[in-house]
């Protein structure tokens, strides 16, 4: 006998379970059918466990490169426990995990443990150990998410060739790391293994790292740092291949047409993640993917099939977990009756390097491409913030970019300490149609990071108090 | 110091008041609470005072002005002689420069790719339904040629490309809905045409519903959701905006959505042209449905009740489009705007039909039938000349009854595809064959979806006739901004005794359904008597034709 819903959310990550809480929310029976963990890979093996570490190796950064200076004396040194410090990464997920369940739970939503398969557009499977079972459902959402691409030669075996879900388990401290890819999860990796003494070598095929990802301004600084932190960069690098040796592993590198040996124990694959369009049998359903495999949906996120919507990384780019758990709220409210579409102007990046990057509208060149052809661009640096100073923290700046004309606020990029927070503050400026005028005059408290958006906002304005501003743009 | 003086809040849900007079002018000097204008709200007349004392410099409203609670309504300025800056609203007004900041560049005469736009295609009328391409990419095109058929309120339209060249690219499929002014097909000048369209042009994307997953991928470099997800923007829902050039927050853009306002063809009235939830209401009562200039606006505020059936395999979902949707939004609207009556009766039609039957032959010779249609159109035209108000309109946004002059009578037509109502103009200076020959022309047309999108637009009044098919009274829904149908049904036998002796006449029911803001019941009763004595009596209706 199959169990019936109103809406089926297939898949609990950021996206999946945001809806089924928001369907739940608005008197739907509601059921989410998850194969692996609550929070996907957000919550398990990808945004928080990553961020756990990143923090610990920066607090151990810190202590080891800034206390003297303060004069903080650390008797003996610090130790890193790094069985520990992974026990806690993953007390963190679980804690996050738990959460979601508490949450889902809350609101009388039923969790299937399971791998889901359409059977029609009305119904689907969901397999597990403890049988199959059939469930049908009026909605259909598909949050499947994504999973790292990997490449010919590097077959993942999560121990010694990773995608991040293994490197985010290692628990010793690899000697030697190679990374292939110098995108933003094979950068945030590398930043906190440099941190805990590994030996990390870069190699992106491209002649930049975070190409076409982030303001190019904005990724020097980070590439400036990783150089001094000594992360071996390859630039223009193809990994063709690799194999065991005595001591690890010999990658071999193709750099101007020539073969170079890259020595490592563990290697980290890091080149992108593709959607999961080719799971969960959509083809049952009828639900029409594209050739990369994302599924094909509309403003509202509804696929072809009227009864069907897909969310999160499936259903396009960018991946992002913020992104997901946004369509997940309007999509519920849409099988409400609700008039809502898919209307934002920016979805906000980070980047977790050290330092932060992290941006919210457009480029200076996307800027331009979209016709706004006269521009104020001004950057402030967080050397000339107080509050960055005394946390000794001064690489980075503030990027603003506005319309010369109407002043209004086009793109905000930030490089440096605590960029993913602050970013918060240029994408509601940026949704609000906000002028850097608006930016300029509103009292930021002091002394923090935040005033360094007042003041790159003046900056644009050619009054910026703490720098001294040659006229701009002029 | 100059002291804005917002109308008060008036009671609990009223939201705004009609100005019946002020009683003060510039240059006076009010006291604190002192009244200053009389404004009607609801049913109650309430004199609003000033909350502080000052001298009138500017009053912000004339009488009978709808007056938002929260507006402000005069300026006051402490005392006769200070200079006072001009109130906040009016620099507000003075600053936006912001003419639309670049109106995307058109293809140049001069270059070697030019694109193709939807024309305005009639007053009103804002977008169409791409039925079928009548080109391909490669094929050569001449001026003026027809590249494709577009549904359009309730008419299918040929587009004519305005220039020669050959076709490069097709930028909708059928099915998909087209803004007027977005590109349709980009055409090449030339042989040896070089420079490709680069992509859309930024103007384009504003009208293509998938620009947001443009956005991302332009954003975030991997484009790997080209613009492959054609939005199936159905119903009232409106493509996303925040990626067109209108600037306004997401709770204005969610508010215009909610209300059926087109946020894009709003001119912003915030500083650097934003649009502003003020400017979303007021297009709302701006773009009234009562206006009789605009009756296709759209605009209209019409709830959208979700419905959840039982599911399962017992139902199916298809898109509320085109014609039918056009169709829901008109009825809705009439419903809505006007207290429908209907008034019922019936008419001995034995000379009709004998007049009819001896008319047979002469249209033939003329090369048309007669139906009885135009003979009812013209006793309806002699009764209107007694009673004019059956051929107005209501102009509820000037507060006005428009009578009109002219008659213009749609009629009625049921197609494949659903209601529509052609339109045969000034119908009084035509002869009933000439109307005969127009309803069979206009008649076919609606059926096989070719009537332009004139020929259906300024009826005065409308008739319906659902009397081959069956019935013996409906209430017809009136075409709004008309304000009376008249309904005429099938003609049947009815045994009536007469001088003693039992016989079968020929009865036909008519029914009037009106607006009862502008026409009483005993009107109606009158006009309904009127118009039943001349079909009774055709020659009646014939001495009076001019």
């Amino acid at each position: 006998m199959a169990q019936n819903f109103d809406v089926v959310v297939i898949g609990a990550g950021p996206g999946g379970y945001v809806a089924a809480i928001r369907s739940a929310q608005l008197g739907f029976k509601t059921a989410v059918v998850e194969r692996e963990f609550l929070g996907g890979v957000c919550l398990n093996v990808g945004c928080i466990p990553s961020k756990a570490m990143i923090t610990a190796t920066h607090l151990l950064h810190k202590a080891q490169h800034g206390f003297k200076e303060m004069g903080l004396n650390i008797k003996g040194g610090i130790d890193v426990d790094m069985k520990q410090l992974v026990k806690w990464k993953q007390s963190v997920s679980d804690k996050m995990s738990g959460g979601v369940s508490q949450l889902l739970k809350g609101y009388g939503v039923t969790v299937l443990k399971g791998e889901a398969e359409f059977k029609t557009s009305k119904e689907i499977t969901v397999k597990s150990s403890a049988g199959t079972e059939s469930v049908q459902a009026k909605y259909f959402i598909v949050a499947t998410g994504s999973r790292p691409i990997e490449i010919p030669g590097f077959k993942f075996d999560e121990k010694d060739i990773c995608s991040s879900t293994g490197a985010l388990a290692f628990d010793t401290i690899p000697k030697r790391v190679a990374v292939i890819g110098g995108g933003y999860i094979g950068l945030e990796i590398s930043s906190y293994l440099r941190k805990l003494g590994t030996e990390v070598t870069v190699i992106e095929a491209q002649a930049s790292l975070l190409a076409g990802v982030v303001d190019p301004d904005c990724a020097q600084i980070v590439v400036r740092k990783l150089n001094k932190a000594g992360v071996n960069i390859m630039y223009g690098a193809k990994a063709k291949g690799q194999k065991k040796v005595k001591d690890g592993y010999e990658v071999t590198v193709e750099i101007n047409g020539k073969d170079e040996v890259v020595k490592c124990d563990k290697i980290l694959v890091t080149v992108g993640r593709r959607p999961n369009g080719d799971q969960a049998n959509l083809k049952a359903a009828g639900i029409a993917v594209d050739e990369r495999g994302f599924v094909k949906v509309d403003a509202q996120r509804r696929t072809n099939v009227q009864n069907i919507f897909a969310i999160g990384d499936i259903a396009g780019q960018p991946m992002l977990a913020h992104k997901a758990s946004h369509e997940g709220v309007l999509v519920a409210e849409v099988i409400a009756g609700q008039n809502r579409v898919y209307d934002a102007k920016t979805v906000p990046a980070v980047v977790f390097t050290d330092p932060e990057i992290a941006s919210a509208g457009m480029t200076e060149a996307e800027a331009k491409a979209k016709g706004h052809t006269d521009l104020l661009v001004s950057r402030f640096p967080f050397a000339a913030n107080g509050r960055a100073v005394s946390m000794m923290e001064t690489d980075g700046f503030v990027k603003m970019i506005a319309d010369k004309k109407t002043h209004v606020l086009l793109g905000v990029h930030i490089v440096g300490p605590e960029a993913s927070n602050l970013i918060s503050e240029a994408v509601l400026a940026i949704e609000m149609g906000a002028r850097i005028e608006d930016l300029a005059l509103s009292i930021h408290p002091h002394p923090t990071l935040g005033e360094t958006m007042m003041e790159a906002a003046e900056a644009t304005l050619g009054h910026a108090i703490h720098i001294i501003q040659k006229p701009l743009n002029k | 110091m100059a002291t804005d003086v917002k109308l008060p809040e008036l009671g609990e849900g009223v939201t705004e008041g009609e100005l019946v007079k002020w009683l003060v002018k510039p240059g006076d000097s009010v006291k604190a609470d002192q009244p200053i204008a009389e404004v009607l709200t609801d049913k109650a007349t309430v004199e609003v005072p000033s909350p502080v004392a000052g001298v009138v410099k500017d009053l912000k409203f004339k009488s009978g002005d709808v007056v938002k609670v929260g507006a402000t309504m005069i300026t006051l300025a402490a005392d006769a002689g200070s200079a006072v800056a001009p109130t906040g609203a009016k620099a507000g007004a003075a600053a936006p420069t912001a003419s639309a900041p670049q109106a995307a560049a058109p293809a140049t005469g001069g270059g070697k790719v030019q694109d193709i736009k939807l024309p305005e295609l009639g007053e009103g009328v804002t977008e169409g339904e791409l039925v079928k391409w009548l080109v391909k990419p490669g094929d050569s095109v001449k001026a003026d040629q027809a590249i494709a058929e577009v549904l359009t309120d309730k008419a299918t339209v040929e587009v004519p490309t305005p220039v020669a060249g050959v076709v490069k690219d097709l930028k909708f499929k059928s099915g998909e809905v087209v803004k007027v002014g977005s590109t349709m097909i980009t055409l090449e000048g030339g042989a040896g045409a070089a420079a490709p369209a680069p992509q859309a042009p930024a103007g384009a994307q504003r009208e293509v519903p998938a620009s947001a997953h443009a956005n991302f991928a332009a954003a975030h470099s991997a484009p790997v959701q080209a613009a492959s997800a054609a939005t199936v923007a159905t119903g009232g829902i409106f493509p996303p905006v925040a990626d067109s050039k209108v600037l306004a927050t997401p709770a204005t853009r969610r508010l215009a959505r909610e209300m059926g306002v087109d946020i894009n063809s709003l001119g912003g009235s915030g500083l650097a042209g934003r649009v502003t939830r003020e400017d979303v209401l007021s297009a709302k009562g701006g773009a009234a449905p009562v206006s009789a200039k605009a009756p296709a606006a759209p605009g209209m505020s019409i709830p959208k009740p979700s419905y959840q059936g039982p599911a399962g395999a017992a139902e199916e979902r298809v898109p509320l489009v085109g014609i039918r949707k056009k169709i829901a939004e008109n009825m809705q609207r009439s419903k809505h705007v006007i207290p429908h009556f209907t008034i019922m009766d019936e008419a001995k039609v034995d000379a009709m039909v004998a007049m009819r039957e001896s008319l047979k032959e002469h249209a033939e010779k003329h090369g048309t039938k007669i139906t009885y249609l135009p003979i009812v159109m013209k006793a309806l035209i002699a009764t209107i000349r007694e009673f004019p108000m059956f051929n107005a309109s209501i102009d509820d946004a000037a507060g006005e009854i428009v009578y009109k002059k002219y008659f213009n009578l749609g009629f009625a037509a049921d197609t494949p595809n659903g209601l529509v109502v052609p339109v045969i103009k000034n119908a009084d200076q035509k002869s009933i064959l000439e109307i005969s020959k127009e309803i069979l022309d206009l008649s076919k047309r609606a059926r096989d979806g070719k009537l332009k999108p004139d020929e259906m637009k300024g009826a005065t009044i409308t008739v319906t006739n659902i009397g081959s098919i069956g019935g013996t009274y409906a209430t017809p829904v009136i075409n709004h901004p008309e304000v009376a149908i008249l309904g005429m049904y099938k003609i049947d036998e009815k045994p009536v005794i007469k001088d003693g002796q039992l016989k079968a006449i020929k009865v036909m029911n008519y029914t009037m359904t009106a607006d009862h803001r502008l026409i009483d019941g005993a009107v109606a009763a009158r006009f309904l008597a009127a118009f039943i004595a001349r079909i009774e009596n055709p020659g009646k209706m014939l001495v009076e034709l001019i």
